[in-house]
């Protein structure tokens, strides 16, 4: 295998909040090949938004990195000084936000915008500028983009806005993009054409993308593997075709289970009980025992080991021969009863 | 399957007029209106689940606030149980109103913040002025959406995403209607909680003989719900059919594009990908002709200068397209 563009290993990040550490993500791990597109999944509070703050050092102040590395092209992005930083936000790794109203300045032009990001990292005579900024817009699909370089972005649709997002990110070169929910503000005609963008970027570009997303089934469509995140730990990850046929992780099957499709018409959806727990209050061991069908006594008591080959761990006892889980009781909640 | 029409949509425009008038419309010579819905023949029988999907922009949700009367028509008949509700009297309104409500997209915000989950859903009692005996306790209305009773004294803002659309949904069914309208019921849920609200819905009908319009841009959503399919664009139907013929063989181009944007994990999905160029237009000045040509490419002349008007292609499906032949022959080819 390649040597990865960017190595996240082991990576704690805490929120100091009310005298409280809130551990947001907890020992994280995976690699992203260059040019790969690599999907962080999982729903709402499961870390994965905190995840592309982190990797472009842009917490919060109550955030911290609290233990672990992140490796981009070999170098520590966690012990990088502001320089350091400054230089490779842009060109090595940009990131695109789910909503480009909040993330554009109201009060600059998009020409303007986007000018300013050249002039920070110094690329080019400032004569070129404008003429690389249009090329720039007309490769991600803006139609009369001479025109709207002018523009400020309430003007602009709310896919136009998406695309001089994606514009800014690209200006640069970015080795690496960081998606953030990319398209869940947009329609599916907008959404398609959002992704058919990224995929012709990565074969034109040879850009990686980490896509962070809640939604499946737009994972499925574009990612070449996943990690699955549940309460701030990757619970799974696989190749995308492996993960949508054979899940290991019951949470993964769960959350599969859910997905309406009217292939499914007349079929009860899976729903998984409880909630998600508080990173106050997390259960002890394994995060998810407190849902899970299958869960049984082990799982309360010892934390699970993230185990497999790289590119195909999985955190979950009934997959470690060595945890006792088959000779383990079954828990108090599973003879209660699954729905 | 019962034929029986519950509510019957005959020819229904919206529009929003600019606070500008009248004058600077006529001096422009072109309509400052905002043409929202823009002539819409609907029918949905007794005990059936539509599903209505658009786009943002596509008009669904003003149609459904005209439907339940929240927004006057401009034009054309809403009949509710075969009452015409332009043509009731106040009296007879408020009844027949009691009989269709309307579950709110974000229930956050549809809820008061200050009001406790039972205060809230007792408050369609007391704008109804529902005698008591008629009414349904809290902790019914709770078990019906299968929340536990502790949550009737919990403020909306200490519910989850999930338990506050099954508050607005206990909220809707307070009256016992036999026709709900479900603006986006899955919207802003995790995956998991929106699967218990569509199993949910499903019970409900069953259950109570529910009669459902489910408002949905997710065509997984409508797909997986609904009896009937309706495309929305740009103010207009553009195809009307059950479900297992729409998602088997679409013949609008536009329903055909929705439908290949659905993943399908796992099998050869990228070959039928169709993606459409451009954005849906202002319905402040629709295009002329098809409103969808600027988009299609299936277009023609023709397409430019003619509306195509809904026809029917088989039994109970409808579409509103010149070349709907050519559009399912392409489909089944490919």
């Amino acid at each position: 295998m390649n040597e990865p563009l960017l190595s996240v290993e082991g990576l704690d990040v805490v929120y100091r909040t009310r005298g409280r550490r809130l551990p947001a993500i907890t020992d994280l791990s995976f690699d992203v090949a260059p040019g790969e597109i690599l999907g962080i999944v999982g729903e709402s509070g499961c870390g994965k938004s905190t995840l592309g703050l982190a990797l472009l050092r842009l917490l919060p102040q109550n955030g911290e990195l609290a233990a672990g590395r992140l490796r981009f092209r070999g170098r520590d992005i966690a012990a990088f000084d502001r320089e350091q930083l400054r230089r490779i936000r842009g060109s090595g790794i940009a990131m695109i936000f789910q909503d480009p109203l909040t993330s554009l300045n109201p009060t600059l032009t998009v020409g303007a915008q986007l000018r300013d990001a050249l002039r920070a990292h110094d690329r080019g005579p400032a004569r070129d500028r404008r003429g690389r900024i249009v090329a720039m817009l007309e490769q991600v699909g803006i139609p009369d983009a001479a025109d709207r370089v002018d523009r400020y972005p309430h003007e602009l649709s709310g896919g136009m806005r998406q695309r001089v997002m994606i514009a800014m990110a690209l200006l640069l070169e970015p080795a690496l993009l960081v998606a953030d929910e990319p398209t869940s503000a947009l329609d599916v005609t907008l959404q398609m054409q959002i992704l058919e963008l990224l995929r012709v970027l990565r074969r034109t570009h040879g850009t990686a993308i980490l896509f962070i997303s809640h939604d499946l089934g737009v994972v499925s469509e574009i990612c070449d593997r996943a990690v699955v995140m549940y309460a701030g730990r990757a619970v799974e990850e696989g190749d995308i075709r492996a993960i949508f046929k054979e899940a290991r992780h019951p949470y993964t099957q769960a959350l599969l289970a859910s997905i309406p499709s009217w292939r499914r018409r007349g079929e009860e959806l899976g729903s998984i009980r409880g909630r998600v727990p508080s990173l106050f209050d997390l259960p002890p061991a394994c995060a998810f025992a407190d849902r899970c069908p299958h869960a049984r006594a082990v799982c309360r008591e010892q934390a699970p080991r993230y185990l497999g080959p790289a590119g195909q761990r999985v955190r979950c006892h009934i997959y470690d021969s060595a945890s006792g889980y088959s000779s383990s009781r079954p828990s108090a909640a599973t003879q209660a009863g699954v729905r | 399957m019962s034929s029986e029409s519950l509510l019957h949509l005959r020819g229904v425009r919206t529009y929003f007029f600019d606070k500008r008038g009248l004058a600077a419309q006529v001096l422009r010579h072109e309509g400052g209106a905002v043409h929202a819905v823009d002539g819409v023949d609907l029918d949905i029988p007794r005990g059936q689940i539509v599903g209505l999907v658009g786009e943002s922009g596509s008009g669904k949700t003003t149609l459904a606030r005209t439907i339940v009367g929240l927004q006057r028509p401009t034009a054309g008949d809403v009949l509710f149980d075969g009452r015409d509700l332009g043509r009731a009297s106040r009296a007879e309104l408020r009844r027949l109103r009691r009989r269709m409500q309307m579950i709110f997209q974000e229930p956050h915000a549809s809820l008061s913040p200050r009001h406790r989950v039972d205060s809230l859903l007792s408050e369609p009692y007391r704008i109804h002025r529902i005698p008591p005996e008629e009414r349904s306790s809290v902790g019914e209305l709770l078990e019906m959406v299968e929340l536990s009773p502790e949550i009737a004294s919990h403020f909306p803002h200490q519910l989850s995403g999930g338990q506050a659309r099954r508050v607005g949904i206990a909220r809707a069914l307070a009256l016992h209607p036999e026709f709900v309208v479900a603006d986006e019921p899955t919207s802003g849920l995790d995956a998991s909680a929106s699967a218990a609200v569509l199993n949910l819905i499903k019970r409900l009908r069953e259950r109570l003989g529910l009669t459902y319009l489910v408002i949905t841009h997710d065509l997984n959503v409508v797909g997986y719900l609904a009896d009937t399919i309706a495309v929305m664009y740009l103010g207009l139907l553009v195809e009307i059919g059950p479900a297992e013929r729409i998602y088997a063989s679409p013949a609008h181009p536009y329903t055909q594009a929705l439908l290949s944007a659905l993943p399908e994990p796992g099998d050869g999905r990228v070959e039928r990908r169709l993606v459409l160029p451009g954005e849906i237009p202002s319905p402040r000045t629709p295009p002329d002709g098809c409103r969808f040509h600027t988009r299609c490419p299936y277009a023609q002349e023709r397409s430019r200068l003619e509306s195509p008007r809904l026809e029917q292609i088989e039994p109970d499906h409808l579409v509103a397209c010149h070349f709907w032949r050519e559009v399912r022959a392409a489909a089944t080819a490919s």
